[in-house]
């Protein structure tokens, strides 16, 4: 009798023990993941506070607005109108592009008529931009001159992208 | 049954006095540990062993056991008898089967006077290998009514009766352990009412006749015959008469005569006995027994030794360790103790305990080995028990722990303003790397024209430069030049080549067929990782780059200057190949 009462207690504190164990060992995971994940959250602000202004690209560099899209075709132009007066600068975009794909493709074709120096400062002036943008591509054409074998550079057409947000 | 028999008295129960026994063995013979004997009342216990008045008989019982010889008796079990007369015993013989127990029931009803649920019974193989298709049985019966009463009353004084003799037996049962090795036996008891006449062989059988003489009915009968006044007077006469000198008056010699008379039918009733036994086909009893006041009467063994003189007669017990007067007193108690020292002979005796008192004995009848594995069992259960239950709460309490705890990590967790600064965070370190990866397709335009430029110098005129940023992330640069001879053509691919920057220089093979100026067509990849201009790096690194790339041109153009010193030593050589180019081109255009 007594034995079964034991063995019956057994049974009992067996099962709390098996199911309350599985109950432990879920909320340890629980709270593991939940600890990794808090760990993650602060590190990513205290990295975040931690990081020195000169490291942000962001603040650098953004994503341009849509009502930049025209402005920047001026913006353009007082780059290289300086090399070129006659200089055209075209939006190649469509609507659909600009506003599903976030980009606005640009042509600027322009002569340099020895105006190398100022070609490679206006481009550079184009890189310093605080606006995301790439040069996809660019095609420059040589004339000769003269009776000397050495070819002067004549047109350039660079074609500009840039991103919208 | 050791343990049962633990603690155990032979207790001797008569109508005239309660005698107690407690036994050891010691080596061969029997210690008497301690005794007692304590007269009864009239009207306690009356003739036929019928209790009459339970708390006198248990109240004599607890002076018995107080006032022992050696100090108060100490037990918890008791053996007790019943009288032979009390009881139906039988010799019964049955053809082997495997029920025997309904067929000895079944064969005890023509013989038992009373109901068989009325009946305490008992039965006892016994051997049989004459014939084998028949078993024997030594089958004995006592009224319940008898027995219930007296077992009921040694409970309620918390003695537990664990068997119930017949008091033949019991008597027997001391002769047979005195003579070792003899086989068969007589045994003569004398009593107060009746004496008894019990043959035993070695095979068990048991033969017994009861007379109605005892101490007491001769007394009357010399009291009768010899109109004496009182039962006091033929005591005395019976004293003078049994006096063995001496002259003898008249009274004396007629009392004589009676007790001769006694010892007569004594003898004849013997031969009678030893005849049924020789039938058995067992051996004439070696041994007569005289016990209780047969001891005592002098003539008695003289007259069995004269009728069987090859016969030993024994009225004294050197095996137990007590007077003889004692012996007489305490025979019965005696053999009922050596019941309890004997565990064997209990087994195979019978017990006239009731089948349900059988039962409790049997189920508290558990092997010491069993009790120790049943304790351990049970210890090791309880320990189990109490480690489960100390670790069910530890894991309880843990679980309460972890669930609070769960509790503080899910609110810090949830904390809007963190998991928004979080958000955030990652959202622009999302943005950040997405610049990265367009600012990383973005050449160095100005760097890459300027150093496109610097090529055309004396004998090549760049005519047109084509940069192209393909969808694979490829950056390729198509060149049309024009060159004034193929060395030209040949020292600017080689430059082109050494340029680290430039991964790939795709020059086909028309650009150096033929002789003289010529348009000239190339296909340069450019190596993405070797290009001295990254948006997201400083200038002072591109600068060093730069540097370094101005460098790398700087050995190649010395080392194109020793090749042209080369090759005008080797001037001869030179135009042979080109005579051969020409031959070539030639050979093409035909």
């Amino acid at each position: 009798m007594l034995i079964g009462l034991l063995v019956v207690l057994i049974i009992a504190f067996a099962s709390i023990t098996i199911s309350y164990g599985q109950k432990y060992q879920e909320n340890q995971t629980e709270i593991e993941k939940n600890q990794i994940l808090l760990q993650s959250l602060q590190t990513i602000s205290q990295t975040e506070s931690e990081k020195t202004p000169e490291d942000d690209l962001l603040q650098k560099k953004s994503f341009a607005s849509y009502e930049e899209v025209i402005p920047f075709i001026a913006f353009l132009e007082s780059l290289f109108t300086i090399i070129d007066p006659d200089a055209e600068v075209i939006i190649k975009s469509r609507e659909n592009q600009i506003f599903i794909d976030h980009f606005a493709n640009y042509t600027v074709k322009l002569e340099i008529n020895g105006h190398t120096d100022l070609l490679y400062k206006a481009i550079d002036e184009l890189g310093k931009s605080r606006f995301i943008i790439n040069i996809l591509n660019f095609n420059m054409d040589y004339k000769p001159i003269g009776e000397e074998a050495i070819n002067q550079l004549d047109e350039v057409e660079l074609a500009i992208r840039l991103f919208l947000k | 049954m050791a343990d049962v028999l633990k603690n155990t008295i032979g207790l001797d129960i008569r109508d005239s006095a309660l005698t107690a026994v407690k036994l050891e063995m010691e080596k061969d013979t029997l210690k008497v540990v301690n005794y007692s004997r304590v007269d009864l009342e009239l009207g306690v216990i009356d003739e036929d062993s019928i209790l009459l008045n339970p708390e006198a008989f248990k109240e004599a019982v607890q002076k018995l056991l107080k006032e022992g010889r050696e100090g108060e008796i100490k037990c918890t079990n008791v053996i007790i008898s019943v009288p032979e007369e009390k009881t139906f015993s039988h010799y019964l013989k049955i053809p082997a089967g495997d029920d025997n127990h309904e067929m000895i029931l079944s064969y005890a009803k023509n013989f038992i006077p009373i109901e068989l649920n009325e009946a305490a019974i008992d039965y006892k193989q016994l051997p049989n290998e004459t014939n084998k298709k028949e078993v024997a049985f030594d089958f004995v019966a006592a009224q319940k009514s008898i027995i219930k009463p007296l077992v009921d009353a040694l409970q309620e004084i918390d003695l537990r009766v664990v068997a119930i003799d017949v008091d033949k037996n019991s008597l027997m049962r001391v002769c047979q352990h005195c003579i070792k090795g003899k086989k068969s036996s007589m045994l003569i008891e004398i009593n107060d009412e009746r004496s008894l006449l019990s043959v035993r062989n070695d095979c068990g059988i048991s033969h017994t006749l009861s007379l109605s003489l005892g101490e007491k009915t001769l007394l009357e009968k010399i009291k009768e015959d010899l109109s004496l006044e009182s039962i006091t007077k033929a005591k005395s006469v019976l004293q003078e008469a049994r006096g063995l000198s001496g002259e003898k008056n008249n009274d004396a010699k007629k009392a004589q005569a009676l007790l001769n008379e006694f010892y007569e039918t004594m003898v004849k009733k013997a031969r009678e006995l030893f005849r049924l036994d020789q039938d058995e086909s067992c051996p004439e009893a070696e041994t007569i027994f005289i016990v209780e006041l047969g001891m005592e009467w002098p003539g008695l063994k003289e007259a069995l030794k004269k009728a069987f003189p090859k016969t030993e007669l024994m009225d004294r017990f050197e095996c137990i360790k007590i007077g003889k007067e004692d012996q007489r007193l305490y025979f019965n108690a005696i053999g009922l103790a050596l019941r309890a020292i004997l565990p064997k002979v209990h087994e195979q005796e019978i017990n006239l305990l009731p089948h349900a008192r059988k039962e409790e004995l049997h189920a508290s009848k558990i092997r010491p080995k069993l009790r120790f594995g049943l304790l351990l069992l049970s210890f090791i259960i309880a320990g189990a028990m109490v480690f489960l239950g100390t670790s069910a709460g530890k894991i309880y309490f843990d679980y309460l722990a972890s669930q609070k705890e769960l509790i503080i990590s899910q609110e810090k967790i949830i904390n809007p303003y963190l998991r928004q600064i979080a958000q955030a965070i990652q959202q622009k370190i999302q943005l950040e790397n997405q610049v990265k990866t367009i600012l990383k397709d973005n050449v160095p335009t100005s760097w890459l024209i300027g150093k496109i430029d610097s090529y055309n110098l004396n004998g090549i005129g760049l005519v047109n430069v084509g940069y192209h940023l393909g969808l694979d992330g490829n950056m390729s640069i198509n060149i049309r030049a024009k060159t004034k001879s193929r060395e030209e053509t040949e020292k600017f691919i080689i430059k082109l080549e050494n340029n680290i920057v430039f991964s790939e220089v795709d020059s086909p093979l028309s650009n150096l067929v033929g002789k003289g100026e010529r348009f000239i067509q190339l296909g340069i990849i450019l190596d993405r990782e070797r290009l001295p201009f990254d948006a997201d790096k400083s200038d002072e690194k591109l600068s060093q780059k730069e540097e370094w790339a101005e460098e790398e041109e700087l050995s190649e153009d010395e080392t194109s200057q020793e090749e042209e010193t080369d090759e005008g030593t080797s001037e001869p050589e030179e135009e042979a190949a080109d005579q051969t180019a020409e031959n070539d081109n030639h050979s093409i255009t035909q």
